[in-house]
């Protein structure tokens, strides 16, 4: 199976900033304290193809200074269920993960309820299904 | 349902403190917008002359009030500033034609529904895991026999899940490649009848994938978010041009946009190429000695439509690229980042009407996403009330369906749907095939027995377990079925519910709360 990134490879959307190890630390420590968890293992390694993703209304959050991008921003703006890092959305959908379960979770913005659920070892799943092209 | 000023409120012109004497954090944060608050009779007015960011700052400071995120003392002045942010909130919906309503009725969907809502939406589907698929399913796919059955075999109509999609024009129209994919690859028709959403899904995402290995299939080339923004584009394209325009904005930034709605169907900003209207010396220079090049190219002349949509063909519209005087490209950062937002949302769409009519053009708007962001979506669920086995939640709604794109808050772009002739068959069509989902589900389980029977199946509780979690919303007074089905489906879906109400209940306001008076339903 394809990952993720062979997928979005030929998409021209541009990858953005590199990803910082400080501006990871800061994203990790920020988030912890907000009662979030921390950013993935898995996760944290796709920021470092892509610090944030956006395309035609959806997102994929990262440790970015786009306003639209960053993750710590979005977590406090957009409505989610508690105790959930928001990763990303889509018209329809949140990305978040779950760092009780170690599950990523799609996550239905209208009732919060959880649609879709992935182990840590199957992000490409998650993220294809929350960025449509 | 909008809730009443406070009298006292409403004598006073100035009723609120100074944004200096409120300790509050959150609106010293906001200290400049306190003044429009402050205005009340001319609030309007004043919310109007804000600049765009500040408007979207006040309807968060507003949705921040309503959500308790202010909490003043003494207890009364915090009800005056929830009755101000009731009141303000109802204003700024007769600027932009719609209402906060405290009470949108909701009946759940199930999941599947809301897959095939996205999935018809998007036009895309996306690969499925080995264990979301039916035990059934898995073995016709293991046993499938080329050649042995006929085409005609396969009739979609038998299958109940496959009448759920076919609700969807989207899935009507690939119906006929689902068919032939089930007969090439020799799957037993009787599969049909005992089929889930997603094992129709996984032949969907079979029949399309570029390569067996894809994570995405693209089903319909053009979903129905992307028609949507087409069909706008024709209907209603020369007005974006002329509002776009008028506000300001650099001519080629807006001919780049409109461009790209009306042949992509897409609004991105991120990804837009902006490209010159007239040749410019550099352009004519860099076209030169290609095969696009041609004597009558001149200086000032505008660029011929055919030119552009080539280089775009050819992914050589970088030839093209719009430039300042600097020569350097521009600046996208003033440009509006339209978003297709639903009217009436997803989740409000088992209304007693049909489904299909969610991704309907009549209940799609472009909002600028900010916008889409702060007032469409920032007053979601700030009351959630259950009652009688209802349950409601508070919503933005638009007043008028004919209201197809708002940039901002003042300006609109109307485009009535009804008389679209191609919308006046979809609904027809539409209306002909509905089913409840849940009968159909019924129709199924019951099927499977005797699929499992005839054919020796290994169906197991794992089964059962999966099609629970696909049974999620399931309301027993909205089908009519026996006293031992109910029993059977109360038991898969109570540990759900109570799930669902944990859930829900963590959303709940915070203990220190104030509580909100004369708000009661």
């Amino acid at each position: 199976m394809n990952t993720f990134l062979d997928e979005i490879k030929n998409k021209k959307i541009a990858q953005g900033e590199k990803l910082e190890a400080e501006a990871l630390i800061i994203a990790q420590k920020i988030l912890h304290n907000m009662g979030l968890g921390m950013i993935p293992k898995s996760y944290a390694e796709f920021l470092k193809h892509y610090n944030g993703l956006k395309f035609d209304g959806s997102y994929l959050f990262g440790a970015t200074v786009d306003d639209d991008l960053d993750i710590i921003d979005k977590n406090e703006q957009i409505e989610k269920p508690h105790n959930l890092l928001l990763l990303g959305c889509n018209d329809f959908d949140l990305l978040c993960y779950d760092d009780k379960s170690a599950h990523y979770k799609v996550i239905d913005r209208g009732d919060f309820q959880v649609t879709d659920e992935y182990s840590e070892n199957e992000l490409d799943y998650a993220l294809c299904r929350i960025f449509e092209f | 349902m909008s809730r009443k000023k406070s009298s006292y409120a409403a004598k006073h012109n100035s009723f609120l403190p100074s944004a200096a004497e409120l300790s509050s954090t959150f609106i010293k944060e906001n200290a400049d917008l306190w003044d429009v608050l402050r205005a009340n009779s001319e609030f309007e007015q004043k919310f109007l002359e804000l600049p765009y960011p500040r408007q979207i700052a006040t309807v968060d400071l507003i949705s921040g009030i309503m959500r308790n995120k202010v909490v003043m003392s003494p207890e009364k002045l915090h009800e005056m500033l929830l009755d101000m942010a009731y009141d303000y909130i109802e204003r700024i919906g007769w600027i932009c034609n719609s209402y906060y309503d405290e009470g949108n009725i909701y009946y759940p969907l199930s999941d599947d529904e809301k897959k095939l809502v996205r999935m018809e939406c998007y036009g895309s589907i996306d690969a499925r895991r080995e264990h979301e698929l039916s035990s059934c399913y898995k073995f016709f796919c293991k046993t499938s026999n080329r050649g042995k059955f006929r085409l005609k075999d396969y009739d979609l109509a038998q299958s109940p899940m496959w009448r759920v999609f076919n609700q969807f024009e989207g899935f009507r129209t690939i119906a006929p490649n689902v068919r032939r994919y089930l007969y090439k690859q020799g799957i037993n028709p009787d599969a049909l009848k005992v089929m889930s959403v997603s094992d129709f899904c996984d032949v969907i995402h079979k029949c399309f994938a570029p390569t067996p290995q894809s994570m995405k299939a693209i089903f319909l080339q053009t979903g129905y978010k992307k028609r949507f923004v087409k069909s706008f584009m024709r209907e209603c394209g020369k007005k974006l041009y002329a509002q776009l325009c008028s506000s300001g904005l650099d001519e080629r930034k807006v001919a780049s946009l409109c461009r790209r709605m009306s042949k992509d169907g897409c609004c991105d900003i991120g990804s837009l190429v902006i490209t010159e209207i007239n040749f410019t010396p550099r352009i004519i220079n860099d076209l030169k000695g290609t095969e696009y090049y041609n004597d009558d190219f001149k200086v000032g002349d505008k660029i011929p439509q055919e030119l552009t949509d080539r280089l775009f063909w050819d992914n050589k519209e970088s030839l093209l690229l719009a430039r300042d005087e600097n020569g350097v490209t521009l600046n996208k950062d003033d440009m509006p980042n339209f978003e297709v937002h639903h009217k009436n949302a997803v989740k409000f769409a088992n209304d007693g009407d049909y489904l299909a009519k969610v991704n309907y053009p009549t209940n799609l708007v472009l909002v600028e996403r900010e916008m889409h962001r702060a007032y469409f979506h920032g007053f979601d669920e700030i009351e959630e009330v259950a009652k009688n086995n209802e349950m409601y939640f508070s919503r933005i709604n638009m007043c008028d369906l004919r209201v197809a794109l708002l940039n901002g808050f003042e300006h609109k772009i109307y485009c009535n749907w009804e008389k679209n002739t191609q919308l006046q068959k979809r609904m027809k069509e539409d209306k002909k095939n509905v089913v409840n989902y849940y009968e159909m589900q019924m129709q199924r389980f019951n099927n499977i027995p005797d699929i499992a029977n005839q054919y020796n199946i290994d169906y197991s509780k794992n089964d059962l377990n999966n099609e629970r979690k696909n049974l999620l919303n399931l309301l027993q007074d909205k089908i009519n079925v026996s006293a031992e089905d109910v029993q059977i489906f109360t038991d898969w879906i109570e540990p759900e519910i109570k799930i669902k109400k944990q859930r829900k209940s963590k959303r709940r306001k915070p203990k220190n709360f104030p509580t909100k008076q004369g708000n009661e339903r």
